[in-house]
Order: C-alpha cells, then structure tokens, then sequence
C-alpha cells in the first residue's frame, strides 16, 4: 500500500483513493448499522424532504431513504464486487494462456472475444438476464462473464508483450517451467495496467448494476439496489418530489467517480 | 584439450512473407557455419551488424526454431548475458528474487543455502549484500550487468555466450565488466563465446576469434594472428577501424 502511494503520488490517486475510501467505508458501515431500519415503514412522516430526523428525507411508505440508500449501496457495491472478482479472475487466466501460448486456441478464443464486445455488455446482459430470470445472483453471474473480454484482451496484450523480453528469455533458459513463469514472472509486470483495468471495472460494474436494475431486469423487485432504487424515484419526480432521485444518483456519481479517479491515478506515475 | 561446444555446417534462413509488391524471398542467414570451443577458452566472435552472429547464438541456446546442421553441447545449461542490461532484468522482483529463482527451478538447496550462494554470487560480482533487496530501476547500468552476470553464473553452468555484454555501457564501465568476466573465467573454469562488433573489447577478453561476415565464417584463429596478420580483407578491415 506504502509502495503504491510512492508510486502514483499525484492528485487523481489521492483523490481518487479519499472519496473510494469513504464511500465504502460508508456502505460497509451500512451493513452494519443504519440510522433506521431501511424496511420500517412510518406514517406520520410520509414523503418528507430532508429534514434532522431524516437527512435525506422519506419515501412514500415514510421510510428512511438516507438507511435504504445504504443498503442499496451496499447490494450493488457486493455485486460490483463479485462482478469484477469472476471478470477479472477468467479473464486474467484466458488472457495468460492465450498470450502466453498463442496458436489456435488463442485465435478461436480471442475471436469469442471480439463478438462479444461487438455489442453492448449491459444488452447482452439484458438478453441474458430475460432467459435466466432476474435476481442478485443471476445479475452476478451474467455481467461476470460479459466482464471476462475486456481483462482477458487487457492481460493477452501484456502477455504477448512481456514474454518478448530479454528477462523471460533468460528465465527459460535457466529451466523455469512455463507456468512459473507466467505466474511469478510476468504476472506481476502485467499489474500496472491491470489495476487500473480493475478499478475501471468496479466504475463499470456499478454503472452496468444501476442500468439494469433501473430497467427492471436487475435484482429482484423484494430487494433494494441503487438501480432499482433510481427507478422507484421516477414517479416521486412528477409528484414534485426531487430529493429522492438526486440523493439515490449522487450516490451512484460518488461512487463512479472515485473509482474513475482511483483508474486515472492508478494509470499516471508521479 | 576438451570441447565444450562443437558447431557442425550449422545454416539457417528465414523466407521474407510475399505480398503484392514484393514476391517471397529467402534470406540466409548462416551459410555452413562450422568451430569448436574448447574448456576454458574465450572464444570472441565479431561482425558487423548482421553478419548472423547472434543468430550462432540463438542456435546455440536452442532459441531458433528451425537450422540444418549439427549443434552438440558437451555442458549442461550454457547461460547467456545479454548486451542490453535494462532489458535483461525483471523490473518487478528484486534482485535477491532475481539470483534465488533459477537456485530454487534447480531444486536442491534449502533456504539457508541459497541465501549464502546468492551472497557469495554478489560478492563475486563486486555487489554487497544489501543489493538484494534492490530493485533493477534503483541500479546503474554496469550494476545492472553485475546481476545479469551473477544471474548467469549462479547455477554454475561451464559456457557463457555473451553477446555485446558491454556495449550498451560507458567505457569505463565497460573494462570493469571485462575485468570481472576475466575472474569469473579464472575463478569457475568457464568457457566464453563472446559475441562482439568491437575489435578492442575482444581483443581484452579473448584467445581466439571468429570473423563473421554475412552468415559466413572468413577467419578463424588465435587473438595476435588475427591483429598481426589478418588474412582475409574483411578482418584486416576491422583490425584498422579498431586502431
């Protein structure tokens, strides 16, 4: 961590790394505690603006929409999360094997890749999502692998690069098997761009959550995601009632710009 | 004396991809390339640039996938230091990972053991301990090639090729590491094939030479007949421009 802040000391890392922290920390805190139950239903504060007993106000069925934001929040950074994790994973082992070794497979697989970057990841999530059915799990799963080409293209492209080099070269011929080397040998050179790539996908992730969701093809209708949570809001904007919309997609840019910043900094040295 | 390497009418070529404008061509690279290196000797191998003699190198070290002829190696794992030592270094480990890992492929030394080889290495190269927790970015050039050298030496293999080892560096770096392959000669009995484009350097290091020449070998013979009394006219050419 010390040697990454030495590394990227400049203005987007710090930024970026301050309001990730935060927000998350936030959310994580969330799971945990909330300053009402995000469920409770009140009537006598029904459709409320921000007021000192709830900072960002009520919705319909008086719940606390400051506590329901920050379990949404917590549902869609859980899935982001997971989504990233299954992206970032296959794809950095397709990206190594393919690199690495080339030939047919890495010709028939990177073909794959290419048609489905083709279209849009959130519409091919949405395809999926309509024949599997929505819910947590499902959306996890579905957006986890439309991840996979992106990681797997980035990583190929380093492989390919990195195992030109005179060091992999020298590693051979002092008998380093080829999986040592791709492990400990040029995995670690390909994290400068991987890390990025990472908190780019998170960027991504949430963005891709929230359109689902807000869609109606995201989670469940019983649980509460941002997305799902910025759809709901649309009828309190035409009853005149803005707050819950900008609060639910303030959290959303919050969050999508730290980890955009976070990505910047992460690509910048100094 | 003892062969340690014998290379056999050794020819390869590459076939240029033909397109519209141009039809494919055949290039040779090495034509009937044919020398013996023996135990203990510095064998210098000189050409200008594409005479083919990294390419003897990349046959040597099993590095061109395709050659007619006959390469034999009478040693185990021949290690290789290459000229440019920014390149030749993993950026990401240190160089005490760097010198431990081939120790650790190898298999049969515990931890205490490698630790002190890694050490002793370093100490040979003229490096002190506290280099293994260095990164290649924190190292000078003729540091560098200290490790690249280190790296190479530590599995004890008995041939080295070294090609342009010293040509990326300053000159006066560069008769430090010619003096340090000198001892590393001396001190582990090693064989060197030198590849180099300057008559000088080789003229430090070797006792025999190869003149290469378009893929083709034009003299062969010891250090002082070559500078005294060059033979062919491409020798005698590089024996003037090294004056």
């Amino acid at each position: 961590m010390k040697k990454l802040f030495a590394k990227h000391n400049n203005w987007f890392f710090k930024a970026g790394f301050i309001l990730t922290a935060v927000m998350v920390g936030v959310v994580l805190l969330g799971q945990i505690w909330t300053p009402y139950d995000p469920n409770a239903m009140d009537a006598s504060v029904k459709a409320q603006g921000p007021t000192l007993r709830h900072l960002l106000g009520t919705d319909f069925f008086g719940r606390d929409i400051l506590s329901r934001i920050l379990e949404g929040a917590g549902a869609t950074l859980q899935i982001a999360f997971f989504v990233v994790l299954i992206g970032a994973v296959f794809g950095t082992v397709i990206g190594a094997l393919t690199g690495y070794f080339g030939g047919v497979v890495d010709e028939v697989l990177m073909r794959i890749c290419d048609a489905i970057t083709a279209f849009p990841s959130v519409l091919l999530a949405l395809i999926a999502i309509a024949v599997i059915g929505p819910g947590r799990l499902n959306v996890i799963m579905v957006l986890g692998c439309v991840f996979i080409p992106s990681f797997a293209r980035i990583v190929r492209a380093e492989f390919v690069r990195i195992k030109r080099l005179n060091y992999i070269s020298l590693a051979r011929l002092q008998g380093v098997g080829d999986f040592r080397i791709m492990l400990k040998h040029i995995l670690p050179n390909t994290l400068p761009t991987l890390l990025p790539a990472i908190s780019i996908g998170f960027n991504n992730a949430v963005l891709a959550e929230a359109s689902m969701s807000f869609l109606g093809v995201g989670v469940s209708a019983s649980e509460v995601s941002l997305g799902r949570m910025l759809s709901d809001s649309q009828n309190y904007i035409l009853r005149g009632l803005p707050w819950y919309a900008v609060f639910v997609g303030l959290t959303i840019a919050l969050l999508i710009l730290g980890f955009s910043l976070l990505a910047e900094g992460l690509q910048q040295r100094r | 004396m003892n062969k340690i390497l014998e290379v056999k009418h050794v020819s390869a070529s590459y076939t240029t991809q033909g397109n519209a404008f141009a039809r494919e061509k055949v290039q040779i690279v090495l034509h009937d390339v044919s020398f013996d290196l023996y135990e203990g000797e510095a064998l210098g191998l000189v050409g200008e640039s594409g005479s083919g003699k990294t390419t003897v190198a990349r046959a040597i070290l099993g590095f061109l996938p395709r050659y007619e002829g006959e390469i034999i190696h009478h040693s185990k794992r021949p290690q290789l230091i290459f000229q440019d030592p920014y390149t030749s270094l993993n950026p990401a480990r240190t160089v005490g990972w760097i010198l431990e890992e081939p120790l650790k492929v190898y298999g049969k030394f515990d931890a205490p053991e490698r630790r002190r080889r890694i050490i002793e290495m370093l100490e040979n190269v003229g490096l002190s301990e506290e280099y293994m927790s260095r990164r290649p970015s924190e190292l000078s050039g003729g540091q560098r090639q200290r490790v690249s050298i280190a790296a190479a030496l530590i599995v004890r293999p008995r041939l080295v090729i070294a090609d342009e080892p010293v040509s990326a560096l300053d000159v006066t770096i560069q008769a430090q590491i010619l003096q340090l392959l000198d001892e590393m000669r001396e001190k582990y009995g090693l064989s060197y094939l030198f590849i180099s484009h300057d008559m000088n350097v080789v003229y430090q290091l070797c006792d025999r030479v190869i003149v290469m020449k378009k893929g083709v070998i034009v003299e062969d013979a010891p250090i002082d007949d070559i500078f005294d009394h060059p033979q062919h006219p491409y020798t005698r050419e590089l024996v003037e421009a090294s004056r």
